[in-house]
């Protein structure tokens, strides 16, 4: 693996990868690939069959890949672990082969997420509970980021990085509650998109649950952002989380991911 | 236009790519779709396309595919 330190270097490696029959995983942005750079985190290897992409994180690597065949050179090195997800419809039997694919090649299914999308335009209560929502401001930082600690896996939970969080805190993306005490309760973090916007963390802390700051949340987050299509993705094994999006009017769009690791 | 057209029906079908003005913006395509339709493209038109093609503006209409191509063809 080499280390990018230029998006000259690693466009034309991309660009080599669009063609006809190629499998990909990859629905990251030039500007995505521009942070990765610039924070020192991308490594990649590419051969004739494909390019494999390493994104550092603390204590593991996201991984990218494009490939024309399911093979592997000999020498690809490995860091670990490696986090793999592999998102597809029914239809996109390539990406559902590469999962195999993976599977034999030492990445461990841990999970599997189903997509759910909110129309736009949908409005949900806000509920009476008793706390209330607001957009989080750069004080709420050490706040959010000990909530998003506390309740998702560092291996899998798609953590922010600490310049992501400031970016998403100063970009008004991070909704929370706050508890009586005046304590942050719990947020929901989103990465807005074009025409949409993704829910990427909802947690509640545990002394506050069950008092409707799930609602609160929802509600404030798709005012926040204009009530513009909605979507989560949901473990499978969550149903208290898909039961509460369902109910809120959220409903499966056909994509499901899986999740695999390479220890 | 037509090659096109079949080109997009046969990646992604049932989609009223004629009418459909805001594929991407409307989360009719998604982002791997594009990874998918610019190499039927290229395969298909003999064009040169690269990342920085990939924008989603100029997947959002088979007008602006079409645009996309016509740029790039010689």
């Amino acid at each position: 693996m080499r280390q990018i330190t230029r998006y000259e270097e690693l466009a034309p490696l991309l660009s080599a990868q669009l063609g006809r029959g190629v499998v990909t995983n990859a629905a990251l942005t030039a500007e995505d690939w521009r942070r990765e750079i610039a924070a020192g985190t991308l490594r990649c290897q590419s051969w004739a069959g494909g390019l494999v992409l390493l994104r550092r994180r603390e204590g593991r690597s996201l991984m990218n890949f494009y490939l024309r065949e399911l093979s592997l050179p000999d020498d690809l090195a490995w860091d670990s672990p490696v986090v793999l997800e592999i998102a597809a419809r029914p239809r996109d039997e390539g990406l559902l082969r590469a999962a195999d694919f993976w599977r034999g090649q030492g990445f461990e299914e841990l999970y599997r997420r189903e997509r759910l999308v909110l129309p736009k335009d949908t409005k949900v209560p806000a509920g009476d509970g008793p706390l209330t929502a607001r957009v989080a401001e750069m004080a709420d930082a050490e706040a959010v980021r000990t909530l998003l600690q506390d309740n998702f896996d560092p291996l899998t939970g798609c953590l922010p990085t600490a310049e992501e969080l400031e970016r998403d805190l100063a970009s008004g993306n991070v909704v929370c509650v706050d508890g009586p005490d005046g304590r942050t309760a719990g947020l929901l973090h989103i990465t807005p998109g074009r025409g949409s916007t993704q829910l990427r963390h909802l947690a509640v802390g545990k002394p506050f649950r069950r008092q409707g700051g799930a609602q609160a949340l929802l509600a404030r987050y798709l005012e926040r952002t204009g009530f513009v299509r909605s979507l989560v993705w949901v473990r499978t094994d969550n149903e208290p989380g898909r039961r509460f999006y369902v109910k809120n009017g959220y409903a499966p769009d056909g994509w499901s991911s899986t999740v695999l690791c390479r220890p | 236009m037509e090659q096109l057209l079949r080109i997009l029906n046969e990646t992604c079908p049932g989609i009223d790519f004629e009418n459909e003005t805001a594929l991407i913006d409307d989360g009719i395509l998604e982002s791997l779709d594009i990874v998918t339709i610019v190499g039927e493209i290229i395969d298909e038109f003999g064009v040169e396309l690269n990342v920085d093609d990939l924008l989603p503006e100029n997947f959002n209409s088979v007008q602006a595919m079409m645009a996309l191509i016509d740029s790039r063809r010689g």
